[in-house]
C-alpha cells in the first residue's frame, strides 16, 4: 500500500499541533516533532544517566526523554518488514556519509530546528524560523549548484 | 505527565515512521528538486506538513491553555530581537541544508532509510549522533558565547 506524501506530511503537521495543545510538549513552542532536538534530547539523556554528565535536554525530556525517534524507527521497521523491503547495501564512500551526518547535526543544533520542525515553527508564527528557513533555502541553492558543478567537472 | 509524553511521542513516532516509509517522504529533497528540476513531487510532504500544522494550530489555539503564545511573533518570541540569534539561525540553516542536500535527505528520512538496510543512511546516523555529542560537549559553549555577543 502506497501512501501519498501529502497525507504523510499532513499527519506529521497535525501531530505537532496535538503534541503542543493536548500533551503540552513545550517549551519551546511547536516542539511536537523535531529530528534534531528529539534525537539530541534522547542521546543526551542516556549519556547523562550513564556517565553522570549534565548535557542539555529540553524541559519535556527531563524525566523521560521524548521517544519520537524510537517510534519512527519502530514504525519504519514494521513497514519495511511487512513489505519485504529490507536489503542491506554498503555505500562506496562511507566517510562522506559520516561527515554529512556529523555536520547536519552540528548546524542543525546551531539553528535549533530541523527541516520538519522549522515548518511547524513557521506555521506557529516564529520569526526565528522564518530567518532560519531563508538560510536553509540559501543552503539548498548553494548545495544544488555545488552538485551541478561537481557533476560537470 | 511525563510517562504520557513518552508513550504519546512513541505512538506518534510509530505512525509517522510507518507513513514516511510507505510514502518515501523527505523534508529537504522538495526544495532541491524544485530548484533543480521544477519537480513538485517531494514538495507535497512540505505542503502537507504546513497544512496539517496550520489546521491543527488554528483548531486548538482557542481551546488549549497550552497555546497562549500563538502566534509566536506577536508574543515576545525568545531570540527574535537578538541579531546574534538570527545570525546563528542563518548560519545553521545554511549549513544544515547544504549537508542535507549532499546526504540526499533530511535526518527523519535517513532514520527511515536506515531501517531498509541502506548502509549510507546507517553510517550517516552514526555521524549524526557523534555530531550531536560533539556539539553538546564542545561547541555549545562557543555558540552560547556568540549568542550573547550582540
Amino acid at each position: 500500500m502506497k501512501v501519498d506524501k501529502l497525507l504523510a506530511g499532513f499527519v506529521t503537521g497535525l501531530w505537532a499541533a496535538v503534541a503542543q495543545a493536548v500533551f503540552f510538549i513545550a517549551p519551546p513552542s511547536a516542539f511536537g516533532i523535531c529530528f534534531i532536538s528529539h534525537p539530541s534530547d534522547l542521546i543526551d539523556w542516556i549519556v547523562n544517566h550513564l556517565v553522570g554528565t549534565t548535557l542539555y535536554v529540553h524541559d519535556p525530556s527531563l524525566d523521560i526523554p521524548i521517544l519520537t525517534v524510537v517510534g519512527v524507527v519502530l514504525g519504519a521497521s514494521l513497514s519495511t518488514l511487512r513489505n519485504k523491503e529490507f536489503n542491506f547495501r554498503m555505500p562506496r564512500h562511507p566517510l562522506d556519509h559520516f561527515i554529512n551526518g556529523f555536520f547536519v547535526a552540528m548546524f542543525g543544533l546551531t539553528l535549533g530546528y530541523c527541516s520538519v520542525h522549522i515548518i511547524m515553527a513557521l506555521t506557529y508564527g516564529s520569526f526565528v524560523a522564518l530567518v532560519g528557513l531563508a538560510g536553509m533555502l540559501s543552503g539548498v541553492v548553494l548545495s544544488s549548484n555545488y552538485i551541478k558543478w561537481r557533476v560537470r567537472r | 505527565m511525563t510517562i504520557e509524553i513518552g508513550l504519546a511521542t512513541l505512538a506518534a513516532g510509530f505512525v509517522i515512521g510507518y507513513l514516511w516509509q510507505r510514502s518515501k517522504s523527505c523534508s529537504i529533497s522538495g526544495y532541491r528538486d524544485f530548484y533543480l528540476f521544477r519537480d513538485t513531487l517531494f514538495m507535497r510532504t512540505i505542503v502537507g506538513m504546513a497544512l496539517g500544522a496550520l489546521v491543527g494550530y488554528l483548531l486548538f489555539f482557542r481551546f488549549s491553555p497550552y497555546m497562549a503564545d500563538f502566534p509566536l511573533m506577536l508574543h515576545n518570541e525568545p531570540g527574535a530581537g537578538s541579531l546574534a540569534t538570527l545570525t546563528l539561525a542563518v548560519i545553521g540553516g545554511l549549513g544544515y541544508a547544504f549537508f542535507s542536500v549532499l546526504a540526499e535527505g533530511c535526518p527523519l528520512r535517513q532514520h527511515v532509510n536506515a531501517t531498509t538496510g541502506n548502509g549510507a543512511a546507517i553510517i550517516y546516523i552514526v555521524g549524526f549522533y557523534v555530531g550531536i555529542l560533539f556539539f553538546q560537549i564542545v561547541m555549545v559553549n562557543y555558540v552560547n558565547v556568540f549568542s550573547r555577543l550582540f
